[in-house]
């Protein structure tokens, strides 16, 4: 198992190839003939310094030519998605897979929503109060033998495990990629159904079409389906009639993709005006490669 | 909650120290080291040059793995620094609020735009309110492209979509937000002593410290209602109406189980608790369902009264505008 260390946190790459170097340039005769003065001053050194890899944060003296300075919100190592930090925090394997564990921490203003848990409790409403909108479904991981997909099935899970032969070792592990994933977003649009034009998009990935438009006595029922090709929480949205001869918009079952909505009267428009309003997965088409350094 | 304390604690990067005065820095503790641990270092140190070899588990340096997917040369001196300001990427809507604009599609001729929010690196997010926006715009070389409406939701913290009422094609454009820095809120008694069922056309103006807000139309029954609204002067409003059957509550039947008294709101309203939520969504114009709030059996004989209330803000004062280019977004479309 790899896990965060603080032994090699901190260290560069190049600060670390140039210990190994120096290592073995040196040799054992200095090392015999010097061991005694020199660890009189190094041991002095250390005890006045912080170690070296805290002593290279920010104050570094290295010339700018060779520095690169990396801000973070969490972690030094963290992905940014929309605005949730992404961090890798534990690589590990069984006999038949590779299980990588992140951390989503959002950086979002959030004080509407610590007042609403507070006012009402943090699940009887609004989900779980530590959901953090963004759903990482697909992923990569780059191996010396090879890519290994894998996917996590549902959003509020923060492992993903990729399948691997027997006697895999982590030391193969390359890079790590995150193909498809989502983000939770507001919406709020308004559109209109007809007979002759019966299908639409809402938004990337889903569509609403018209399945029954009928005349009843002294109402208009009309019935759309919605359809997606991507992850859809059907609770989290509703579908509503615009205008005030509308009397109600009924969702068919919980998690049904069926709305039913009652027209008074029988001047129901031809173009059926309609709205969409609350939040839905919106899919992200960059993808995003997550850091392992700070688990080597 | 989460503290500032607990925050910060979050925000700390693993490389530094938990406390920086350990016991290894302290004077007490050089006294006695350095002869100690001088008498052996010799072997020590040798010992240690003669082992010595490649550290296994760090990464190849040609191939480093980094999350903002750059690449860097073994020369490279990497720093880490704690933010204290906006992540990179975003700018300052506020002192305490960064957006970024993040996502961008277009459907049936209109574009929407979603924008993502960020607290400084030293605040903390948990009680760091979202800011309000009174109008958004997109400039582009040939004009301005005017809002049409925009969305916040509680389950979706710190994004914010907004509709245009056209395509944006230029990848010069630049999204305006201007905040509202202040406004005023009212609440209008519409009707006292109305009917349980109500529609009315003819348009109603309310004032609200000199600006005013038009009801254009008003309906309610025993199910549900509908009201639109506009503002004439373009002021950036919210509006919300709240329709209450008074003289059910407390009311127990047959069965002991209690009448509830019956609303019909717009507004934030959840088995009586209200309150104000929401980041708020400003237009100049409107129209919402009247929804049906809390469990409740309906006898109109209960029913004593009906009161209409108009709850309006209007926003007073708005701050200089802010402006994101969205070229980012025509290079990518989407962010990340």
């Amino acid at each position: 198992m790899l896990s965060p260390g603080r032994a090699f946190l901190g260290i560069t790459q190049a600060e670390k190839t140039r210990r190994i170097m120096r290592r073995r340039t040196i040799g054992i005769p200095v090392a015999v003939f010097g061991a005694s003065a020199l660890a009189v001053v190094l041991v002095s050194t250390l005890i006045d310094s912080p170690p070296a890899a805290l002593a290279q944060a920010p104050t570094s003296t290295l010339s700018a030519g060779d520095q690169t300075t990396v801000t973070y919100m969490v972690d030094p190592h963290e992905t940014i998605a929309g605005s949730t930090s992404i961090v890798a925090t534990e690589l590990s394997t069984d006999s038949d897979s590779v299980d990588l564990r992140f951390d989503l921490i959002s950086f979002a203003p959030q004080g509407q929503r610590t007042a609403v848990h507070e006012a009402f409790g943090d699940e009887a409403f609004f989900g779980h109060a530590e959901f953090e909108g963004i759903y990482l479904r697909d992923w990569v991981l780059e191996t010396a033998e090879g890519p290994i997909a894998s996917s996590i099935p549902n959003p509020g899970v923060n492992v993903v495990r990729f399948p691997v032969e027997q006697g895999f070792s982590l030391t193969a592990v390359q890079n790590v990629t995150i193909e498809e994933y989502f983000i939770a977003t507001p919406l709020r649009s308004a559109f209109t159904l007809s007979d002759s034009d019966f299908a639409k998009e809402l938004y990337p990935g889903v569509s609403i079409e018209l399945l029954h438009r009928s005349d009843q006595d002294d109402a208009t029922i009309v019935q759309v389906e919605i359809t997606a090709e991507i992850p859809m929480m059907h609770s989290w949205f509703g579908i509503v009639g615009v205008g005030s001869g509308w009397r109600s918009a009924v969702r068919e079952a919980e998690g049904g993709p069926r709305w039913t909505l009652t027209w008074i009267g029988k001047d129901l428009p031809e173009d059926i005006p309609l709205e969409i309003a609350g939040v839905a997965w919106i899919e992200g088409s960059v993808p995003l490669h997550l850091s392992l350094e700070g688990l080597r | 909650m989460t503290s500032p304390e607990d925050v910060k604690k979050l925000i700390a990067s693993p490389y530094e120290p938990d406390d920086p005065k350990g016991p290894k820095s302290g004077v007490a503790f050089r006294r006695w080291a350095v002869p100690v641990i001088a008498g052996v270092a010799g072997v020590a140190v040798a010992f240690a040059f003669l082992s010595s070899s490649p550290e296994p588990e760090s990464a190849d340096p040609a191939t480093p793995i980094d999350g903002t997917g750059a690449s860097l040369t073994p020369e490279d001196e990497v720093v880490f620094v704690a933010q204290e300001g906006f992540p990179t990427g975003f700018s300052e809507l506020s002192d305490t609020v960064g957006i970024r604009p993040l996502m961008m599609y277009d459907i049936d001729g209109r574009t929407y735009i979603t924008v993502a929010s960020s607290v400084t690196g030293t605040s903390d997010a948990a009680v760091t309110l979202m800011d309000s926006v009174s109008r958004w715009e997109v400039e582009t070389p040939s004009g301005t492209i005017a809002m049409e409406d925009q969305a916040a939701n509680e389950v979706a913290p710190g994004l914010i979509q907004i509709g245009f009422e056209s395509q944006i094609t230029s990848s010069a454009a630049t999204l305006v937000a201007h905040r509202a820095a202040s406004s005023s809120t009212s609440t209008i008694v519409l009707i006292d002593g109305g009917p349980t069922s109500l529609e009315i056309e003819e348009p109603i103006t309310v004032d609200v410290d000199g600006v005013p807000i038009v009801i254009d139309s008003l309906f309610y029954n025993d199910i549900w209602g509908h009201f639109a609204w506009h503002s004439p002067t373009g002021v950036a409003a919210t509006v919300e109406v709240i329709v209450s059957f008074l003289g059910t509550e407390g009311i127990v039947n047959d069965s002991e189980l209690p009448l509830r008294m019956i609303s019909f709101s717009s507004a934030e309203v959840f088995f009586g608790v209200e309150g104000d939520f929401d980041v708020p969504q400003w237009n100049t114009s409107g129209e919402e369902s009247l929804d049906r709030h809390g469990p409740f059996r309906y006898d109109e004989s209960t029913v004593e009264s009906v009161m209409v209330e108009v709850r309006v803000s209007v926003v007073d004062q708005i701050d200089p505008p802010a402006l994101f280019p969205l070229a980012d977004l025509f290079a990518s479309n989407t962010g990340g």
